[in-house]
Order: C-alpha cells, then structure tokens, then sequence
C-alpha cells in the first residue's frame, strides 16, 4: 500500500476503523491508498473526520457508522483503509 | 479546442425555459416532481442509457416551464452512468435554473451536491424539503442566512404535502428571467491550489464550460473531464495538469480539495443550523435495530424475500390466465377472419401460430412476474430496506466475491432477467456492476419456472417432484455463486470495490412516486422484448416450416440434426436443441415448441404444459432433468441480451457473457449427467 509522507504520521493510539468498537467515536487520521479511495473521499470521509460504528450486520459484517449526520455501510475490508485515532 | 456534448436529450417540450431537478436519492425529489407538473410527463430512456429520462411541463402564473428529473445522485463526480448523466446535462444543455433538493435534516451531507452544482453554474435555487423532519429532529435552520451564504435563493418546502410549491416557482422564475441575480459561493481551494487554479484557467480558450470548474476537475485528474478535453484537442492543458499533479505527493491533491470542499460545509453547517433538542433516537434506528438484528435480521430478510415471491407467484398468476384468455381468443378471432377472407395457409399459419403464439407466450409469461418485480423493487427502494437488504445479506455473497447488491438484482432476476439486469444500476460503474449484469440470466427467471414445474408434473409426482425442483433451484443458485467467482477471480480483469453503501432514513413510500415510475418501466420492458419477440417469432416460423412444410424436414430440423452431436455428450437429441435455439428470444416459448418439434398442434399457456404429457413416452426423467439443468443456465434471451448491452456498453462483453452461461451450463450438464448415468447402473 503506498503511503503519503505528508499525512499525519499514524501514532500507537491509531487503529484501523475496522476494529474500534461499536459505539465508540473515532476522529479519522488517515485513508490508505485502494481502489474504494476517491470514494471514500467523496463521503467526506477525511482526516478530522468524526466518526462512530453504530451496529454491525448479522454476520458480524459489513458495519454501519454514523458519519456526518449519515448512516454509512462499509465492508471490514474497506474500514480496514481507514486509520483512526479513538478519543475516550 | 471545442468539447462534444457527451449527453444529448430525448425530448425537448415546448416551454418558456427549462428548469432541471437533482438532488441525493430519498431527498423527495420524485416527489417534487410530481407535484410540479402532474400527469403532464414525459417518460423514457437517456439514448443509448438504461437510465430513466423524466420531463413534464409545469404551468405556473404565466409561464410554461419545463421540468427535467435528473438521476438522483450523491455528488457529481462521474463515477456512476446517473452522475455523469446529471453533470452533462447541465453542462451541456444548459438549462436556465438548477434546482438542488436539499434534505433540511442532513444538511451536512447534502451541501456536497449543493456545492458542486454552484461550481458548474450561478443559476441554481436550493430547495430545502423535508423542512417538518429537520424540525422534528430539532434543527433550527437560518435559512436567510444560507442563502447569502451561498448566493443563491434557498427555499424551504416539505413537498409530500405541498408546503412551499409556489415560492420555489417564484424563485425559479425569476432566477429563469434574470429577475433575481444570484452569484454562486465558490469553495476557497488555499493560496496553492487557488494559483494553480488560475494557472489553468487562463490556459482555458473555451466558452461552453466553466473554466473554473474545468481546471479543478484537471487537477483532481477527473477521468471523464480529462477524456472531454483530451476529445477537444486540450493536449496543452493537460500537460500543464500532469505535470502539476507529478509534482505533488501521489494523493494530495484529491485529499486537499475533499478537505476544503467539506471544511466549507462544515463552517456553512456550523454558521446556519442550530440544534434545539437533543439527538434522540429515531424512527430509522429503531426500526433498524429490528431488520438489522443479529438474530432476527437474517429471518427477516428472509420472510420479505418469501412475501415478495408469494406475491409475484400468486398474485400474477390470474393475470397470467387471464392474458392467456385474451391471446386465445384473439388467435380464434384472427384464424377465422383469415379464412373467411381466403387468405393463404402459410400466411394464417405465420400470423397465429407464428406471431400470435410468439408474441404471446412472451406477454402471458412476462408482463405479470415483471410489473410486479418492478413494483416490489420500486417500494423497497422508496421506502429504504432496500439498502438494508443488500447490507445483511452482504457477507453471504461475499464468499462469493459477490457483494449484497447482486442479492437484490438476483432476486429481481427470479421474476424476470430483464428488471433483473436493470437493477443493476444500484452499483456504480465497475467490475462489481459487471459481474451482477454477466450472472443474472443464471438465475431462474419466471419464465423457466413455469417450464421447469411444467416438466417436473410429468415425469414426478409429491415428495420426489419438490425434490427435484428445490435441487434444480439450488443449482441455478450454485451457478450465480461461482459463476460470479470464477468471473471476479479469473475472468475479469481490475478489483473489486468493496461495499460501501450509505443507508438512507425509512420513508412512508409514496403512491404516486411507486406507481409512476413502475409503469413507464413496464412498459420499456415490454416493448423492447415484443420488438424483439416478434421478428423472432416469425423467423423461428419460418425456419420450422420451409422447405417441406413439416418440422422433421425443415431447416430447423436441419440446424438440430448438425448440432445433435455435440448435443448428444449432454443428452440432447436434436428434437430438443430445437427447443434450446428456439428458446432465444423468450425462454418459455418451449412450452409450445414442445408440442411443435413433435409435429403436434402448437397452444398457448396452461393448455400448453397440459398437452406435454406425450413427453413421457418420448424422453427418460435422466433425459428430462439433464435437459432441465442445461435450459436453466445456458443463456438469457434476446431482450435480457439487449438489456445487458444497454448496462454493460459493449455487445462484446455480452456475448462473452452468453458463451460464459454457454460454457458453465454444459459443465455443469456433463456432470450431473455423469453421476445420473452413474446412479442408473
């Protein structure tokens, strides 16, 4: 995965959005490169972002998150691209 | 350099100017529609689109205005045929208002749209709806203070009961008259990007576009954009453009201009709404916290998908007859006015069981499964489970490398290929998209069902009968499922994206918004697979009639007989690749080829599987259910063929698709002949 060197560095508090647990808000760091990544950006999914898993599908996957006054469907694989830092 | 106009328009209605509606899906923007010009419609395709085109004339004090329904879309990025459809349309066509539909209650995610569409022109009034939601919620909106924020009119409405109507045709009038000037907000991109902006710009020589605009799309390296330029000879700009991007970190361009688009929206967000309750929870979440469960959500899904079979079974079946009634007695009506006026044998032959049994056997079978999977499809939209079935069902179809979307173009594609390939506009463009349009005709569509429980009845009976339908529907099942795997891993080429699916808020559906857009669907259905049916119908006539007049000496017979053996390996004799060809154009014409390849006396309908009980003395239950798992995947027909042309854009890929079902339906044929043989000794 090809990484920018001019977005925030990811620091040990920050993990995939793919793990924070549901209920949980997360502030975004930073989106890796793939190919969901322009949309991605497109939702305005960008680092600042706030955002917060609300419940997960039946089978554990995809999840949905509460995103700028939205509900968001993403599969694990795609929250997986999306670093973010958990505040308390 | 000059840009060719990538979208033309199907109809152009007489009218003093032409306003244009967007706005994200679920916004109430058919709504408005339909407020604003009544029956007064036009409906159709986008040329060349599977994309519905929607116009109607609006009369308001003394001007006759001219309403285009865009696609509903999210932003205007051209990812998707309906972004790109609602991005042309107003760069090329020009209309003299756009009105944005704003959901009053989701400001924050639909300033977006808002924002992209001031970039593209100054003539745009936004039409706040859903104004009672946004207060129910708590939202107190400045909505003066949007308006000079943005420098356009904004208006707030709640359309579903007519609240607001008038302003918004004042306002789009007198933005139409140059009465009210409006001066579009423009995102302030920072010190660097704005230089390379105007850099751009002044390299810019044409008229027809926004050269703001057009430079932002440069350097955010737009593919339709830079294909646009790349048509009108803009070589020199797009240098400039590259070497702008090359010199920046691989991303950074695209991060900036998203950040500064929604840092706006969040200042616009922060400076106009002001929230006067606290969040509560819901409607949507707490009917969310049923239908999605983790217990009952998969139940749940499963119920709605049996009701909805229930009722395209059921309930189209009298239809079904009735239709039958009609085409019977239209078949009597015509022989005997044919004979009474001495027409020749050939002729009555061609017209009634040629054309009249063709055509027929098409609008019998078709019409009732797909005004119903229509229907169904149009209320799980409008209402918004359709977004939550996708999304429970998701990780099921993943094993596949399929994604929950496949599940509902699958499940339409049980009622009827057509509606099936259809659907597909759900995805955005891609291999995803790709793969759900290749597989569909996999699935058993109402048409086969009817062959297929028609065979079953003759050779099987009780328990054995269920038995070999639920194997035969579990094997077309199979087939999407690894039909779609062996596309995504080995066949076609790039990745696929994953889902991400954004899932709307619940909404009492609407009538007039179901019902609507239903019939004009129907009816592109039905006359692109009568179109087709009936040039069809009268060669496959002809082909079994000439030369001898009989079938076992036409060419028909011929074609079977050179074909039979290869056919033979499956179990098919050349009697029933007959079928098979003749079953192209509408797969549940071979409840009549049946009877016609024996030579007997050709019927429509019910009275049709009726008279295939001489099978039993002619074929073997191994014969009949290896013959039944080949018709069930070989190919879709004809009009699903054109349906996945107008989807995919290339007949290439089609065809690829049609020896793909080709190839997996003798596979899987071979084998279960293998073991049936197997078995028997």
């Amino acid at each position: 995965m090809e990484t920018n060197p001019d977005l925030p560095k990811l620091n040990e508090k920050d993990i995939p959005l793919s793990s924070l647990p549901l209920g949980r808000k997360g502030i975004i760091v930073r989106v890796l490169d793939s190919n969901a990544y322009r949309r991605i950006l497109t939702l305005g999914l960008l680092p600042g972002t706030p955002i917060k898993p609300i419940s997960r599908a039946p089978l554990g996957d995809p999840i949905v998150f509460q995103v700028r006054g939205h509900r968001l469907a993403l599969r694990g694989e795609v929250a997986k691209t999306i670093f973010v830092n958990a505040t308390k | 350099m000059v840009l060719k106009p990538h979208v033309a328009r199907p109809a152009r209605l007489k009218a003093d100017f032409t306003i244009a509606l967007e706005g994200n899906p679920n916004t109430g923007k058919s709504t408005i529609f339909n407020a604003l010009t009544g029956l007064r419609q036009h409906v159709g395709n986008w040329p060349g689109k599977t994309v519905e085109w929607r116009s109607g004339i609006c009369k308001f004090k003394d001007a006759t205005i001219e309403v285009v329904d865009l696609p509903g879309t999210y932003s205007l990025n051209a990812c998707s045929v309906e972004e790109t459809i609602a991005r042309d349309f107003i760069l090329d066509e020009k209309p003299d208002v756009v009105v944005d539909i704003v959901d009053a209650s989701k400001l924050e995610h639909d300033l977006l749209l808002a924002l992209q569409t001031l970039e593209l022109t100054d003539n745009v009034v936004i039409d706040l709806n859903l104004m009672d939601v946004a207060e129910g919620e708590g939202l107190k909106i400045d909505v003066n203070k949007l308006s000079e924020m943005l420098g356009v009119p904004v208006i707030p409405t709640v359309a579903n009961r007519g609240t607001g109507m008038d302003e918004l045709l004042s306002a789009v009038t007198a933005v139409a008259r140059g009465e009210r000037k409006t001066r579009a907000v423009k995102v302030d991109y920072g010190k660097e990007i704005e230089s390379y902006i105007r850099e751009l710009q002044r390299m810019t020589k044409m008229e027809e576009y926004p050269s703001r605009w057009l430079a932002i799309k440069l350097l955010e390296n737009d593919s339709n954009v830079v294909d646009k330029v790349k048509a009108g000879n803009g070589g020199e700009i797009l240098r400039k453009a590259a070497s702008i991007r090359a010199s920046k970190e691989p991303q950074k361009m695209e991060v900036e201009v998203a950040k500064r688009v929604y840092g706006f929206i969040d200042h616009i967000v922060k400076e106009t709404v002001r929230r006067t309750t606290p969040v509560k929870v819901g409607l949507t979440d707490k009917i969310d916290s049923i239908v999605t469960h983790r217990v009952l959500g998969l139940p749940i899904m499963l119920a709605v998908l049996a009701m909805i079979f229930w009722i395209v079974f059921t309930v189209g079946e009298p239809f079904g007859a009735v239709l039958e009634d009609i085409f019977n007695w239209i078949a009597v009506a015509v022989k005997t006015l044919m004979i009474s006026v001495n027409a020749p044998e050939p002729l009555i032959s061609l017209v009634v069981d040629g054309e009249i049994v063709g055509v027929g056997t098409i609008i019998i079978f078709m019409l009732p499964p797909v005004t119903l999977m229509f229907l169904m499809f149009s209320i799980l939209e409008n209402s918004g489970y359709l977004a939550r079935l996708a999304y429970v069902v998701d990780r099921i179809m993943g094993f596949f490398d399929l994604q929950g979307r496949t599940c509902i173009t699958s499940l339409m594609g049980w009622g009827c290929n057509i509606p099936g390939v259809r659907a597909t506009r759900i995805f955005e463009v891609g291999k995803d998209k790709n793969i759900a349009v290749l597989t569909n005709p996999l699935n058993t569509c109402s048409g086969r069902l009817a062959v297929m429980f028609a065979l079953i009845s003759i050779f099987w009976s009780g328990g054995t009968a269920t038995l070999v339908a639920i194997s035969l529907i579990l094997i077309s099942m199979a087939a999407v499922g690894f039909g779609g795997l062996i596309l995504s891993r080995f066949v076609l080429p790039g990745e696929t994206q994953g889902f991400i699916m954004e899932l709307p808020d619940y909404r009492r559906p609407m009538i007039r918004d179901i019902v609507m857009p239903t019939l004009s669907r129907i009816k592109l259905a039905m006359v692109k697979a009568v179109k087709i049916g009936a040039p069809a119908a009268a060669v496959l006539w002809f082909i079994s009639h000439y030369p001898s007049g009989a079938v076992e000496g036409s060419y028909a017979a011929m074609l079977g007989r050179f074909l039979e053996p290869a056919g033979s390996l499956l179990g098919l004799d050349w009697r029933m690749i007959l079928c098979l060809i003749f079953a192209i154009p509408a797969k549940e014409i071979v409840l009549t080829t049946l009877a016609s390849t024996y030579g007997l006396e050709v019927s429509l309908g019910a009275e049709a599987a009726e008279s295939l009980s001489f099978l039993l003395a002619e074929w073997t239950p191994l014969a009949t259910y290896t013959f039944l798992v080949f018709y069930l995947l070989y190919m879709g027909c004809l009009p699903t063929w054109v349906m996945q042309r107008e989807e995919l854009g290339s007949w290439k890929l089609t065809l690829f698709g049609v020896v793909f079902t080709l190839i997996l339906a003798t596979i899987a044929t071979l084998i279960i002949r293998g073991v049936g043989l197997l078995i028997s000794f």
